[in-house]
């Protein structure tokens, strides 16, 4: 064999090697381990209370923390229902506590604590539910239905991620509390009327706000205020009368502001950006 | 009829000794390799064939890093991107080998084309495109070396700088291969043949860029209010 059929080989060699990495290297030299890409079995903790197990209960005031992950939190008609909490996490990693306290006048404590987990949230529509549900990174979701009764909620992203808030047709409320160290809110409102007046209070560190047409009826007034210390503001005008729209800062209201409900929204950024009435390029938790 | 299958196995293996020669005389003789080639006047499949495959092959390596970084994204990001388009991303690899080998078609004749013109029209050489475009064919040879210089990054980044030496080494083999096939194409000399092969192209680019950048600069001045 000559010197020339020798490379002549090697060339052939190189390809033939070239082709099995191209075809085999995603598989045996992943970036990172394929069992990631797997469907890993979830351990799922369901946690249910109701009115039969703890009677005499009007108030929960309830105090949820999630390091990592995310959480839902929805409503249901089920009167008798307390809570059901619904966890879903990985294998080997420390199961959530859930503990709850004596009623004292009709104010039941309950405590929500795990360090990883995706947390399904179920509320009855028997009680009225006060507290603070707080996401140290990952994403917290709120959908205010007409089985919401809530006095006072406060929603904290504390390190990093996303929230989202819906409200929608006859919720009630009265203050919803929102805080994003590092991040981004979505807020949806989609509703005609609400049982009660009620306001949203929104700080963000860094990050944006994206919130979504409004839309509501006759008996129901919003009034809106957005201030960006440092970046901006854009705003679709639409229906809304707008009393003040610079770059960084805006207040628009509803022609129907103020009604016999009203929903007073009042949101900062610190760093960041925030779209007024633009649908919301973000997917949520639920999605 | 068993010295018929003899003799049509012996010409397989005849020829594939021939096709390993070429490569490699490619390499390590281009001017007497070339002269061969233009003596037994073969046709286009060969080279047609060896750009299909080197270039191809690395569009495909490339292809499959593509798919390493879109399935390490879905790992940490799957929960809210949703389920990852698996036939899509299999067939990235496919994809990329095809689009390289396409774009490799185009410059191929772009190169060729550059070339035949300053050596025929500005150098009066007496050399025809065709055998020109078919011996650039065979200048893909030290490609080789960039697929295995882009394996070895894939296989372990700490290779990089061998890698970066092997690039550097195909990329003046085959400018060196590109002057041989000029020089012996069109008996120019080896300085016209590197101006024809090499600084022909280069200018060209260059005027390329400088015409892209003043439309870039008249894009940004109608719609930008670029001021001065």
């Amino acid at each position: 064999m000559t010197t020339q059929e020798i490379l002549g080989g090697i060339i052939i060699a190189i390809l033939v090697v070239g082709v099995i990495y191209a075809a085999v290297s995603p598989i045996v030299l992943p970036i990172v381990p394929l069992e990631f890409l797997e469907e890993r079995e979830k351990v799922i903790t369901e946690e249910t209370l109701d009115s039969a197990t703890v009677p005499g209960v009007t108030f929960v005031n309830i105090n949820l923390t999630i390091k990592a992950g995310g959480v839902e939190v929805n409503f249901t008609s089920d009167n008798n229902l307390i809570y059901k909490l619904r966890f879903e996490q990985d294998e080997n990693v420390i199961a959530p506590t859930v503990e709850y306290g004596s009623v004292s006048e009709g104010v039941l404590p309950v405590n929500v604590f795990a360090e990883t987990a995706d947390l399904y949230a179920t509320f009855g529509s028997g009680c009225t539910y006060n507290g603070t549900l707080r996401v140290g990174v990952g994403v917290l979701s709120l959908v205010l239905s007409e089985n919401s009764h809530v006095d006072n909620f406060n929603a904290i992203v504390m390190y990093a991620g996303g929230l989202s808030v819906e409200i929608l047709d006859d919720a009630s409320f009265s203050q919803l509390n929102l805080k994003i160290v590092a991040g981004a809110l979505r807020l949806r409102v989609d509703a005609t009327n609400l049982q009660e007046s009620g306001s949203i209070s929104t700080r963000i560190e860094v990050g944006g706000f994206f919130v979504e047409p409004i839309s509501t009826g006759q008996n129901l007034g919003v009034s809106l205020t957005a201030f960006a210390d440092i970046g901006g503001i854009t705003l679709t005008p639409g229906d809304f009368v707008v009393e003040k729209e610079t770059d960084r800062e805006c207040k628009i209201r509803t022609t129907t502001y103020p009604a016999s409900t009203n929903l007073d929204i009042d949101i900062f950024v610190g760093l960041g950006i925030g779209m007024i009435n633009f649908p919301t390029p973000m997917p949520t938790f639920a999605q | 009829m068993e010295e018929e299958k003899t003799a049509s196995k012996g010409k397989i293996t005849s020829y594939f000794t021939e096709f390993l020669n070429r490569l490699g005389g490619t390499l390590l003789d281009p001017g007497k390799t070339f002269e061969q080639i233009m003596t037994e006047k073969g046709g286009f499949l060969e080279p047609l064939l060896l750009v299909f495959l080197l270039h191809g092959i690395q569009g495909a390596i490339i292809g499959s890093f593509v798919v390493r970084i879109i399935l390490a994204i879905y790992a940490f990001l799957g929960e809210w991107l949703g389920a990852a388009p698996v036939g899509l991303i299999v067939s990235i690899p496919i994809i990329t080998f095809f689009v390289a080998f396409i774009g490799t078609l185009i410059l191929w004749a772009i190169l060729t084309g550059i070339a035949h013109l300053c050596a025929k029209y500005i150098f009066k050489g007496a050399g025809s495109f065709g055998q020109l475009f078919k011996l650039y064919g065979y200048a893909s040879v030290p490609y080789s070396l960039i697929i295995l210089a882009t394996v070895l990054i894939g296989v372990n980044f700490t290779l990089s700088p061998l890698s970066l030496i092997l690039g550097l080494t195909a990329i003046f083999w085959m400018v060196l291969i590109m002057v041989v096939a000029v020089d012996t194409n069109y008996k120019i000399g080896s300085g016209k043949a590197f101006i024809s092969s090499f600084v022909g192209p280069m200018i060209v680019l260059l005027i390329l860029f400088i015409a892209l950048w003043l439309i870039l600069l008249g894009i940004a001045a109608t719609f930008g209010g670029v001021t001065t």
